[in-house]
């Protein structure tokens, strides 16, 4: 006696699409919920309509004083772009030293940059906290964007490093012979291959940054205050104001929803076919 | 263009506690193509990238010409190598892969084009110029990375086992044009290679290495048959050399009930004795070895009989028709101009 494969297979399958519709019903439909209060009245978010008027008045608003949403969205461009910008050429030479070179400690350099990312970001945020008042880069963004910085470039080190392990070392020797220089190498060669890679790290180091509550919160309180703080100062005398806080929730997730597009196709895209044999 | 030669003096190379080098001298003579051929491990690839610039020499000198090159960065020695797995440029399309030393080298526009156009007909890639490597078969791939070496003028090519990933027909044919290229550029080369074929067809003279030593520098056909030491005539041929260890007495040499006549040689007591397949004559009986059919095993142009004897199975070549069955009693009878004595302590071919 059998039951019919063909007929398990397909309840089998039913099972698998209805959990997975489940999963991202939880997922998106407080997305959608955010998106969609961004265009509605504060009446109809609070009626939980799911048909309603759409309304651009929200953005209007938090575009104008004393929102001035404007401001903390250039910030936070600002400061995600100059970390990154920094952040990724830098850790490119520094995974690429990781990976080639035989340096003396580099296991343990390597070990504490893991460690560091470890290290739960409360704790090291009051120190920061003393020494940017101190120095006179608290609230400001080149203060806000060293720390991302420091927070960020060792995550793409060690990122990189795995990307630029898996190139051959014979098409960098084949390139010495060719009568390359170790930076023409790193130019024309590794950094091609390793262009997922650097890409992927890029977006997700842009991601880190434009996401940071914790030490944008802390470090920064009028000029350099970024998009996600800035929402966070959406409560007021009128109580919370789900609408304007939904719109400004938008307008942080926009670039993230791209971004998480690109990221996608880079991180399935291998270049190294082809190499060798 | 004159060619270069490349000259090695007491070299030597150490990974670590591990000597890979032991004091290696080696000339390579002006648009000469020599072989290093050994087995894996025994230090050919070290001695040429040690050659190349891509590992230095632990002591010893190198020279390129009369220039003595030790501190000389490999991207400024003009040397142009072959990698066993091709190193190409997988980003680049073929044309880029073949420019890119000209590119390096300030060669720009029409003249560039021109000279990747001429390298890639040489090599018969012209139609694939805009492809990407993956696109390319392993044999075209191959001749992109020839024709990357050969587009510029280097002083000496070195190609590290360039044959080994194609297959047995591709690699017989990329041989034949290897060895034409040779002919027409004249460029000094050195070529590693474990494939004694390759070794014997293309070298004009071939250094045969163990554990990091010359074991012997000839000619192909003389490190065939005039091998210097029990392991080149180990190496060389296939199947192998035939071994019997035994000693010297009266004239002859015995090895448990073989006895064989030899010619006149001095030497007395223990040594080995060889003898190639093709130089044993197989008969039913009345021979020096006596032994039984192990196994038969026709090839079409000749047949390999391995036959066990006292002192263990040797393999000899018989006619392409002959045939026995299994544990016939057959006797090998060679002859004394045809055996090699070793000293069984130093492995040192014995000649007197």
């Amino acid at each position: 006696m059998s039951a019919d494969p063909g007929n398990r297979l397909v309840s089998g399958r039913a099972l698998e699409t209805t959990a997975t519709l489940l999963a991202c019903a939880v997922i998106i439909v407080p997305i959608y919920w955010i998106l969609s209060n961004g265009f509605k009245s504060l009446v109809d978010v609070f009626a939980l309509k799911w048909v309603f008027t759409p309304t651009l008045e929200n953005f209007q608003r938090i575009f104008a004083a004393p929102f001035d949403i404007g401001q903390k969205l250039l910030n936070s461009a600002i400061v995600s772009l100059l970390a990154v910008a920094i952040a990724i050429p830098v850790a490119t030479l520094a995974a690429y030293a990781f990976s080639r070179f035989a340096l003396r400690g580099a296991r343990a350099l390597v070990l504490a940059i893991v460690f560091s990312q470890f290290i739960p970001p409360v704790v090291i945020v009051l120190p920061y906290f003393v020494l940017f008042r101190d120095l006179g880069l608290y609230d400001t963004r080149i203060g806000l964007a060293l720390i991302e910085l420091a927070l960020v470039t060792p995550f793409a080190v060690l990122m990189l490093k795995s990307y630029i392990d898996q190139i051959p070392r014979e098409i960098e020797e084949a390139a010495v012979m060719d009568g390359a220089t170790r930076l023409r190498i790193i130019a024309d060669i590794v950094a091609p291959l390793a262009a997922p890679g650097i890409i992927t790290a890029a977006l997700l180091c842009f991601i880190l940054t434009w996401n940071d509550f914790l030490f944008a919160l802390i470090l920064t309180s009028k000029d350099a205050v970024t998009l996600p703080v800035g929402l966070a100062m959406f409560g007021g005398e009128e109580g919370v104001l789900w609408h304007l806080i939904s719109a400004g929730g938008t307008l942080l997730m926009i670039p993230m929803l791209v971004l998480s597009i690109r990221i996608q196709k880079y991180y399935l895209e291998g270049t190294l076919a082809g190499a060798n044999k | 263009m004159t060619a270069t030669p490349i000259r090695l003096e007491g070299v030597t190379k150490s990974f670590g506690t591990t000597r890979v080098l032991e004091t290696l001298t080696l000339t390579v003579n002006p648009g000469e193509f020599m072989v290093l051929l050994g087995p894996s491990g025994c230090g050919k690839t070290t001695t040429m990238r040690i050659v190349a610039g891509l590992e230095s020499a632990s002591s010893g000198d190198v020279y390129l010409g009369e220039r003595r090159v030790n501190d000389l960065p490999a991207r400024e020695r003009n040397i142009a190598m072959v990698f066993q797995n091709y190193g190409l440029y997988p980003h680049m399309t073929i044309a880029e892969n073949i420019g890119y030393p000209l590119k390096l080298r300030g060669v720009d526009g029409a003249a560039r084009v021109e000279q990747v156009k001429r390298a890639a007909d040489r090599v018969e890639l012209g139609p694939y110029l805009e492809r990407k490597p993956r696109e390319l078969s392993g044999g075209q791939r191959q001749r992109v990375a020839l024709a990357r070496a050969l587009v510029r003028e280097p002083v000496a090519f070195l190609m590290d086992e360039p044959l080994s990933n194609l297959d047995a027909k591709l690699r017989g044919a990329m041989r034949s044009e290897l060895k034409h290229l040779h002919h027409e550029l004249g460029t000094t080369t050195l070529y590693v290679t474990h494939d004694q074929v390759e070794a014997m067809t293309l070298g004009a003279r071939v250094a045969v290495m163990n554990q990091g030593r010359v074991m012997q520098l000839d000619e192909p056909s003389r490190v065939y048959a005039d091998p210097a030491n029990l392991f080149v005539a180990g190496f060389m041929g296939s199947p192998p050399m035939n071994f019997m260890r035994g000693e010297i007495a009266e004239g002859r040499f015995q090895a448990a009930e073989a006895r064989i006549a030899i010619g006149a040689l001095a030497h007395r007591g223990a040594c080995i004795a060889g003898f190639r397949p093709e130089d044993a004559t197989l008969a039913t009986s009345g021979g020096a070895i006596p032994s039984r059919v192990f196994a038969v095993e026709p090839l079409g142009d000749s047949t390999l009989v391995t036959l066990a004897c006292a002192f263990g199975r040797v393999v000899a070549r018989a006619p392409k028709d002959a045939r026995f069955a299994i544990d016939t009693p057959l006797t090998i009878d060679v002859p004394p101009n045809r055996l090699f004595f070793f000293d069984p302590t130093t492995e040192a071919r014995i000649r007197s």
